[in-house]
């Protein structure tokens, strides 16, 4: 079946960097790796409108956070992972990933997902916008707070991390 | 911290992870199976379109079980946490309803918290769901036609309640059709502490009961408030909600 190439064709190559996106967003692995499969599975069900997207990837960066904000399965994810011990007594300079993870995880949902896109994915304002559903100044605001957030929580330590 | 600084840490913050396995197998199994469900579904549908009654809604009770995943095998139905209702609705039989309560069961399955398990529609029951008194628990949908404005408010300190019951906690939020709901854990018979969770749809009173209406289960597992109004706030199933508020052919009357 010609669809069932074409996705599985963008699929395998953008799996993986859909996991990474998705571990910024959920916290752990297991719950990426959900939330991986659960948008590429959206992404199949619709394939025959999908792939008459304009640009494939940000078709794919916007039902993942979509699927991620929209999800009672994100919400219990985080609740296990704020739940986590060693999640939560992560020391801050001792590592990097659960310092930044603890982090953002003191994020609400949304202002995550802006970091993830803005920052990580390198979406534009408006990019971002059009990903949430939200106007370019609701994004501007949430990821102004998130910054402020962040720099509050990782305070001195950003430094540290930053420099190591 | 600008920008900059942020991207090139969550950089090197997901640089250690390792690659997940390969998904793309899975998903094309998992979606080719969906789709023909889906077209199935939507056969069935189109098949009972023509017989829709237009009859008046009445009090209606439906309920998938919730299975807890440790669960042994389910226990016979213990009379004092078994539904009610004997009547199976009229619509019972219809495959169209079969599938709506699978479709429901699924949805119900992703709004709840993982801890509940496995929720199934009461197949063998056509009307209502018994539950056992060891980790099994219907789940019961109750929707009143008599207008009502708003759902059963949250008691306030020195005003009379609307609830009956001894009400243990209670929250009240806007869900995303702009419509209040609120829920409740309220002390029943027995000490037992029973949540529930209402709206207003269309006029008709909803109510969603986790895990009995008008009884008292030996055992009630754990939901927050704020839990039972993500389930009504849930896309899938307010969709669901909505779609089975129109069948009354789905409903007892």
């Amino acid at each position: 079946m010609r669809g069932d190439d074409e996705f599985s064709e963008f699929a395998t190559a953008r799996q993986q960097a859909m996991y990474r996106q998705a571990y910024l967003l959920c916290g752990n692995a297991d719950a990426a790796q959900d939330l991986v499969q659960a948008t590429l599975l959206k992404l199949y069900r619709s394939w025959p409108r999908v792939v008459k997207a304009d640009n494939l990837v940000a078709y794919g960066h916007k039902t993942m956070v979509r699927t991620y904000l929209d999800g009672q399965r994100r919400w219990r994810r985080e609740r296990a992972w704020h739940a986590r011990p060693d999640g939560a007594a992560a020391s801050p300079s001792s590592d990097l990933r659960m310092t930044l993870l603890a982090a953002l995880s003191e994020l609400p949902p949304r202002a995550r997902a802006v970091v993830v896109l803005r920052f990580w994915d390198d979406l534009s304002i408006d990019q971002t916008a059009e990903a949430l559903g939200c106007s370019a100044g609701t994004v501007k605001a949430q990821s102004s707070r998130a910054l402020a957030v962040l720099r509050e929580r990782l305070g001195a330590d950003f430094h540290v991390l930053h420099e190591n | 911290m600008s920008g900059t600084e942020l991207r090139e840490l969550l950089d090197r913050a997901v640089a250690p992870v390792d690659d997940m396995p390969d998904l793309v197998p899975r998903v094309l199994a998992a979606g080719r199976s969906s789709v023909r469900r889906r077209r199935a579904v939507t056969t069935g549908l189109g098949a009972v379109a023509g017989v829709v009654a237009t009859v008046g809604v009445a009090n209606v009770v439906w309920g998938p079980v919730v299975e807890w995943p440790s669960a042994g095998p389910a226990a016979s139905p213990s009379p004092s946490s078994v539904s009610s209702s004997e009547t199976p609705p009229p619509g019972a039989d219809d495959p169209a309803f079969r599938a709506f309560k699978g479709r429901m069961a699924a949805a119900l399955e992703d709004a709840l918290p993982a801890r509940l398990g496995v929720v199934r529609s009461a197949a063998s029951a056509p009307g209502y769901t018994a539950a056992s008194a060891q980790g099994t628990f219907p789940i019961t949908f109750r929707l009143d036609p008599w207008g009502m404005a708003q759902p059963t408010r949250c008691p306030v300190e020195g005003q009379p309640s609307d609830s009956d019951a001894a009400v243990v906690s209670c929250l009240e939020q806007r869900l995303p059709n702009g419509q209040l709901a609120s829920a409740f854990h309220e002390l029943a018979s027995g000490g037992t502490v029973l949540p529930r969770v209402e709206t207003v749809i269309d006029g008709k009173w909803l109510q969603l009961y986790l895990f009995a209406y008008q009884e008292s289960p030996r055992k009630v597992p754990s939901i927050t408030d704020r839990q039972l109004i993500s389930v009504l706030a849930d896309r899938k199933v307010a969709a669901l909600v909505q779609e089975w508020s129109v069948h009354p052919e789905w409903q007892i009357g």
